[in-house]
């Protein structure tokens, strides 16, 4: 009974109550009280989720640490670059003006709102429940607020390397545009590994590779989206002269994919993001970003907030290379061969790719 | 039932509570009583949800997880409210249970908000007329057939309904049409060939309301599309499709093209077993047995080549994983790389990940679309509490969907179809404002005039890999060429139709000589016969009160209809016939020449030609100075579909009709003996393109058919007491255009019933054997000079 009343004080003091004659009416209870869960909401670029991909990635990580922590999820997909900036301004307007004790945590997916979030996140000052996690940007924000940056260098790297050591392989590398760092990275990663293979290479050898890359987007921030009949008339000039594609271009990577694995182009592509399971597709260089972005809501679940900036990448396993099972990928002949079927590349000579990957991504991004 | 009364009664002492009740603002006095009540107030609402439950235990194991998650979000998106709907769903079966009689019952019944379902478009068409009757809500979550959605339309497209009452949550197939065809086109533009150039296109569809919308359409978008049309053909069974796609391999052999990439075959199918049977059959055509394992060399090769041969484009909704499962690994490997197409939900609103992670498997389609019936009728319900009136609650409700789903000012910017985001729209809502909302499946947005269809949907393009089912991308339209994109899609513009005038009349500068004038005739024909032929007499009947109007007497129209259909058992006004609702009863004053009945199109050759017969003692008198107009309604068939190029005749078999080739004969004969100045030729039937090309250089003619060659005509004004559409498009634009503009050129015309006869394309031929039509006009023919 005691605490009975100790509760009802609670109650009453929280909870305003009328008065109608001789009867005064309380609030029940009883009532089913709506959840305090905490809440992470997730604003995307516009028009990104079902890209197969990143966003989609990050999309089933959120949900299933929800699942797993029992937390509340929204997650946005404006349709327009504006109505994102809409939306941002309205959740950062409401987690300003929070007066309960719900915890709130602001998933900002790429650096195309970077402006609006540098600018803004001092406003979530007020509110100590709400922090924000901002992906994909090497600078951390001044002020409230974590950033997760996932380095594709490493991966990159490995994956230039394996191509390198494949037998007469002419490949393209196919980037979004000039100016968005995390297509550059991957690009200069897969380029430094590239070269760096062709230095064990004969002369000979050499002269039987090319590499070369393209972008889609020449002048300014924008590829990352490629309509059908752009994206075949593409394929039809680019595969005259290369017969490996290399695309980091974002959601246009997974129309190239898709093209090359449905129809007879006579070009193989490297699958970005995510495993790319394709007859076309040798091997795939993947991104985890579900599982980084899952790791830093169980740190703010659990210890109460995420580290200030995380560079997670290869070396830590949230980046790497997969080989297709399906795919024989056959390498230059070595020196002093013997075996009376072509080589192929093995999982010793991957591990050793792989080793140096970590090493020279960790001198990147150092 | 509200909830709200359920208030606990404690007494407490003034000793106890004082002190308390005066912190929080109450005065408290001895004596007085405390009374607990909740904060909310829930409104218990039912839901008549009729779906295939008994289909099998999957889909009744998905229909209710996916019911039971809506219900828990909507239950926990309203706890911060004071005003809640509790949702109750009534279930019904609608593989068993007779849905003409659950209809009857739904309707009335004062409990039953609205109806979620049926999904199919047979059942829709079998539930929704009685509902009609009282205007309740139907919210249809996937039917798709043209004829069905457009059967209870509102609005200006020919239709007479007035008010709302079914919802139609997904796109007709019409669009379904597009997406198929133009993806095509642009595959065929890829790889640099000219789609006008490319193999004749081929469609098999199932003879039933669902395949009807592709048989009607399909033609129509590839037309559109630039896409030549070979084969459009309505299969009753698999035994059935297994033979037509074989013949049509066998056929495809035949060609040049044989092996190349450009062929584009579409195949409606309805089930997983119809994909397999056409991919052995693809196997077995190729002399490779189903049933033997591959070799393993060869295996991904062969895999690739055998769907790739001759690719076909499949319609085919609801494929499910544990289908495929259920097969084994031997049948499905059959099936790789196979792909297809269905409505899907809009990837951007996370429902498809969201179901994923938490059932571990893809959504279906009708579960996407459940999902977002539930979700409207919640919201409708919502709003008809919030806002009380004293109309009737079916018309609230309908009115309640119309305004949460026309645009608004505010935009929640993303879906509502999760907990917290569903409760930031109904939050809103309780404090007076509506905001945009986009539903499990995307934007739900019905047409601004007719209401009843949605205007946006979203098609997953599927592929079967490694025995799983892909989605690999993402299709919609928005209505590019319909008149705008805010329409149903069965108001579908024809896209050039200025240039397709030219195209087909380019004699502009060439004068023609005919003698004077002295007198005008008009013979005008039903082809069919029957109570469901009924907008075929009104067609005809339409033109004939026309002519009376504008001067014609009776001796100078030869009328041929079908006597028995005015008198027929089913007409609630014998011996009326209207083409519209409360229009003009345009039986009445006609003049009855001949019972069509009484004759054969041998009989019809001899009334133009002016041979008077035991049959035909009525004919056109022969006069080379006289102007003669045909005019024929009924139904038609197509060397492809029926066997035969032909205006049907009655019940007749293919082949026994007016002919393309007889009718290009009889009209020359009665060139070569002077039996007109001029002849006007107006076609109503499907495919009647096929009828008017014959007449091409025959001095002295023009002739106007309803559609083209691969083409059905479309009816309007679905009358449901009748049972039966009241006219057709062409004829009611052609009556109207030229009963508002009688001195009207023969361009204007065209374009007038171009623009406006949607479904099909209307062809005009031999311009350059009749005169100007920059500059001459119909009057000639249907105004007494």
């Amino acid at each position: 009974m005691k605490k009975y009343f100790v509760w009802l004080a609670a109650a009453l003091l929280a909870a305003a109550c009328t008065k109608d004659g001789d009867t005064i009416y309380l609030p029940d209870p009883n009532e089913e009280k709506a959840s305090t869960a905490p809440l992470v909401t997730v604003v995307y670029d516009a028009n990104a989720l079902g890209d197969h991909s990143y966003n989609d990635l990050i999309y089933e990580g959120v949900e299933r640490v929800a699942q797993e922590l029992g937390l509340r999820t929204i997650q946005q997909s404006p349709s327009t670059y504006e109505e994102g900036l809409q939306y941002l301004e309205l959740m950062f307007s409401q987690m300003e003006a929070a007066q309960d004790s719900v915890r709130r945590l602001f998933v900002v997916t790429s650096p195309g709102y970077d402006e609006f979030i540098r600018k803004n996140n001092h406003r979530l000052e007020s509110n100590p429940n709400a922090d924000l996690l901002y992906l994909e940007t090497r600078t951390p924000l001044e002020g409230k607020g974590s950033t997760l940056f996932l380095s594709y260098y490493g991966a990159m790297y490995e994956g230039g390397r394996i191509l390198s050591a494949l037998e007469e392989a002419h490949g393209l590398l196919i980037g979004a545009n000039h100016q968005t760092p995390a297509v550059t990275d991957a690009m200069q990663g897969f380029t430094d590994g590239y070269e760096a293979g062709l230095k064990l290479l004969t002369e000979h050898q050499i002269s039987l590779c090319h590499l070369s890359s393209t972008y889609l987007d020449e002048t300014g921030a924008e590829g990352f989206s490629v309509s059908d009949t752009v994206a075949m008339r593409l394929l039809r000039q680019w595969l005259k002269d290369t017969d490996l594609l290399i695309p980091v271009c974002g959601g246009a990577s997974k129309t190239f994919l898709r093209l090359i694995g449905s129809s007879f182009w006579g070009g193989n592509i490297i699958g970005i993001d995510v495993f790319h399971d394709s007859y076309y597709s040798p091997y795939s260089i993947v991104k985890h970003i579900d599982r980084a972005v899952a790791q830093s809501i169980r740190q703010w679940i659990n210890d109460g907030a995420m580290p200030k900036h995380q560079l997670l990448g290869i070396k830590e396993g949230y980046t790497e290379v997969i080989l297709n099972p399906i795919c024989d990928l056959h390498i230059w002949i070595p020196e002093g061969y013997t075996g009376t079927t072509a080589p192929r590349l093995t999982l010793e000579m991957k591990q050793e790719m792989h080793e140096e990957a970590v090493r020279k991504e960790e001198e990147y991004e150092h | 039932m509200n909830i709200d009364s359920r208030f606990v009664k404690v007494r407490l002492t003034v000793f106890v509570m004082l002190p308390l009740l005066l912190l929080s603002g109450c005065k408290g006095e001895e004596d007085d009583t405390i009374e607990f009540r909740q904060s909310r107030r829930w409104v218990e609402k039912t839901i008549a949800l009729v779906a295939p439950t008994s289909a099998d235990a999957a889909t009744k194991t998905r229909f209710e997880r996916t019911a039971a998650w809506f219900l828990d979000n909507l239950h926990q998106s309203q706890l911060h409210d004071t005003l809640c709907i509790d949702l109750k769903l009534e279930w019904h079966d609608e593989l068993t249970e007779d849905l003409a009689q659950l209809g009857e019952e739904l309707a009335t019944r004062e409990d039953v908000l609205a109806v979620v379902g049926p999904f199919g478009n047979d059942a829709v068409a079998q539930l929704a007329p009685a509902c009609q009757k009282t205007h309740k809500p139907v919210i249809a979550p996937t039917a798709t057939s043209e004829d069905v959605i457009r059967r209870f339309a509102v609005g200006t497209a020919g239709v007479a309904n007035k008010e709302p009452f079914l919802w139609a949550l997904t796109e007709t197939d019409i669009t379904f049409c597009e997406v198929l065809m133009s993806m095509y086109a642009a595959y065929i533009r890829s790889i640099g060939e000219d789609p006008r150039n490319s193999t004749p296109a081929a469609m098999f569809s199932p003879n039933d309301s669902y395949g009807r919308t592709f048989y009607d359409w399909g033609p129509y978008q590839a037309e559109e599309m630039g896409i030549p049309f070979s084969h459009n053909e309505l299969y009753t069974d698999d035994a059935d499709l297994h033979s037509r796609l074989k013949a049509y391999y066998d056929e495809l052999s035949q060609l040049p093209v044989f092996g190349s990439f450009s062929i584009g075959t579409f195949c409606i199918i309805e089930s997983l077993q119809q994909l397999l049977d056409i991919a052995r059959l693809r196997m077995e055509w190729w002399d490779m047995d189903p049933d033997v394992p591959r070799d393993e060399s060869s295996r991904e090769l062969d895999r690739q080549m055998l769907e790739f041969w001759g690719r076909t484009y499949f319609a085919f909704s609801n494929l499910r994983q544990e289908d495929l499962d259920a097969l084994g690994p031997e049948k499905v490997d059959v099936l790789y790389y196979y792909q297809g197409f269905s409505p899907y939900a809009d990837p951007t609103t996370g429902f498809e990940l969201s179901y994923e992670v938490k059932f571990g498997d893809k959504p279906t389609f009708a579960e996407c679309k459940l999902y977002d019936a539930l979700m409207l009728a919640a919201f409708a319900a919502s709003y008809v509490e919030h806002n009380p009136s004293a109309a009737e609650l079916n018309t609230r409700f309908n009115d309640a969907i119309i305004k949460i789903t026309t645009p608004q000012e505010r935009q929640l910017s993303g879906a509502a179809w999760n907990t917290t985001s569903m409760e930031l729209y109904l939050n809103a809502m309780e404090r007076g404002q509506l905001m945009d909302f986009k539903g499990a499946s995307g934007d739900i947005r019905f047409d601004s005039e007719t209401f009843t269809s949605s205007i946006h949907t979203t098609y997953v393009h599927w592929q079967i890999k490694n025995g799983r089912l892909t989605h690999q991308n993402y299709l919609s339209s928005d209505g590019s060429r319909r008149i705008a994109p805010a329409l149903a899609a069965w108001n579908w513009l024809v896209q050039n139709p200025e240039e397709d005038f030219a195209s087909e009349a380019d004699n502009k500068d060439v004068t023609f000589t005919y003698p004077a004038l002295t007198a005008q005739y008009a013979v005008l024909v039903q082809g069919s016969n029957g109570w469901n032929n009924y907008r075929h007499q009104a067609d005809v009947l339409n033109v004939y009160q026309m002519l009376k109007k504008n001067g014609f007497d009776d001796d100078h129209i030869i009328l041929v209809i079908d006597k028995a259909l005015a008198s027929d058992s089913k007409n609630p006004e014998p011996g009326i016939i209207r083409a519209e609702d409360g229009g003009q009863d345009l039986k009445a004053g006609s003049s009855l020449d001949y019972d069509n009945a009484d004759l054969s199109p041998a009989d019809i050759s001899n009334i133009l030609l002016g041979v008077k017969t035991d049959k035909t003692p009525v004919v056109l008198p022969k006069d080379a100075g006289q102007n003669v107009l045909l005019f024929w309604s009924g139904h038609g068939h197509n060397r492809v579909a029926n066997g035969a190029d032909e205006l049907a005749w009655r019940n007749e078999e293919a082949g026994q009709g007016m002919t393309a080739d007889l009718l290009g004969q009889t009209i020359s004969q009665m060139q070569q003996q002077g039996i007109y100045r001029k002849m006007l030729v107006l076609t109503e039937p499907c495919f009647s393109e096929t009828v008017i090309t014959p007449l091409v250089g025959i001095p002295g003619v023009l002739a106007m058919s309803s559609a083209g060659r691969y083409e059905q005509s479309f009816a309007d004004n679905w009358n449901s007491t009748l049972g039966v559409w009241r006219c057709d498009r062409f004829s009611r634009n052609l009556v109207v255009h030229l009963t508002a503009f009688p001195t009207t050129t023969y361009r204007d015309l065209y374009l007038y019933c171009a623009q406006r006869t949607l479904g099909s394309h209307v062809h005009i031929v031999n311009s350059a054997n009749f005169g100007n039509l920059y500059t001459s006009g119909p009057q000639e023919f249907f105004q007494k000079q």
